[in-house]
């Protein structure tokens, strides 16, 4: 199953929720084992996702760079917080 | 280039990581969601401000009171001549409203870090989750300076002045009307879209660069004078809950040197809900209000 996409690198002009909110709201509809895939530019992201990750439980599975940004796909273990 | 206005009012990265253990400094880092920010890591040595907790009043739509801006300076161990160095999340724009607040309040010293957490964290500075401790400081009650901040009666007052300009620094989408806020904050909607009649858009985005830090001078005068925000006119800046427009306050204020700039924190969640306001929509029909 291919897992859900989220994408940091829109513009943040319409001050909705934050990076991290987003990748917690998302995070959170996964079901046990379902992935996550997240990329990003901006390194107070990927800061935030791996120590997010450690703090609930969560994998990071795989970490790339593709251009200027990195991909980051996040699994949900069977009994992690959200 | 030329300098800005008041060069005094920023700092560097460079300079911050220099400054971590200066006594005279309380490194503060202004968070609206801590626990996607300062709870999983921030500058060493930096206290939080929670903007909801800290900065507002907890029960009327409100900055927080005269008595909380003494006991917050109280708790964070600062006094009328600690240098505050305000820094925080989603780019810094909640770190500004806290600055236009201390300011209302009158302390004299705070500076915004140029570029802000974004910047620190691209430079792969320290960070830390160590909480710091203060000892309680006595800080003397202020005079309020309301002069910077702008009511929705007094937005009314202007609207068609030539002497003022107002600035929507909202999203093109926000100030066209194709939204109101986000779907992920149903506190911030409002009843009407569109802006303010007279308003021009200048989203806040434009006075920052790639890296965050503030375009030049030069570059931000032009960006404004080319829309008629000019340093002749009293300005009133305004977004959607006055958070971004803090943002603008501070580069018109302190970046060029405006004399008269205030803040309209009421902004569209005010005047998108109240009764008899006008509001400007293209592809709509101008409604005006039925006088009472």
């Amino acid at each position: 199953m291919e897992p859900s996409h989220l994408d940091l690198t829109t513009a943040e002009e319409e001050c909705g929720d934050s990076a991290m909110g987003r990748v917690r709201r998302a995070y959170a509809t996964l079901a046990p084992g379902e992935r996550l895939e997240v990329v990003t530019g901006v390194a107070e992201h990927l800061f935030g996702i791996r120590a997010w990750c450690r703090r609930v439980g969560g994998e990071v599975l795989e970490e790339s760079r593709e251009g200027g940004c990195t991909r980051l796909v996040l699994r949900r273990p069977a009994a992690s917080a959200s | 280039m030329t300098e800005y206005a008041h060069p005094e009012v920023l700092v560097s990265t460079e300079w911050l990581a220099a400054h971590l253990d200066d006594p005279t400094v309380r490194v503060l880092e202004v968070d609206w969601d801590p626990v996607s920010a300062y709870e999983l890591g921030h500058i060493p040595g930096a206290a939080l401000v929670d903007w909801k907790r800290d900065i507002n009043d907890p029960v009327r739509r409100d900055i927080l009171s005269k008595d909380q801006f003494v006991s917050l300076m109280e708790r964070l161990g600062v006094t009328p001549q600690t240098s505050l160095v305000l820094y925080g999340d989603m780019r810094n724009w909640f770190a500004a409203f806290a600055f236009w607040t201390f300011r209302i309040y009158g302390h004299a010293d705070i500076r915004l870090v140029n570029g802000g957490r974004r910047k620190w964290f691209e430079e792969d500075r320290p960070v830390t989750e160590a909480v710091p401790a203060f000892t309680t400081t006595s800080y003397p009650a202020p005079v309020a300076d309301a002069g910077i901040r702008q009511f929705l009666p007094g937005v009314r007052d202007i609207l068609g002045r030539s002497d003022h300009a107002l600035v929507d620094v909202r999203s093109p989408a926000e100030f066209s009307g194709a939204i109101s806020a986000p779907p992920e904050y149903q506190n911030e909607g409002a009843q009407r879209s569109g802006h303010i009649p007279g308003a021009v858009n200048i989203p806040w985005a434009q006075a920052i660069q790639e890296d965050d830090t503030f375009k030049p001078v030069d570059q931000l005068r032009e960006l404004y004078q080319s829309r008629g925000v000019t340093s002749d006119k009293s300005i009133v800046t305004y977004c959607r809950i006055g958070e971004r427009s803090s943002h603008t306050w501070f580069v018109l204020t302190y970046l060029l040197g405006y004399a008269r700039v205030a803040n309209y924190d009421g902004s569209w969640s005010e005047w998108g809900n109240a009764v008899g306001v006008p509001v400007e929509k293209p592809g709509a029909e101008a409604v005006t209000p039925v006088p009472a």
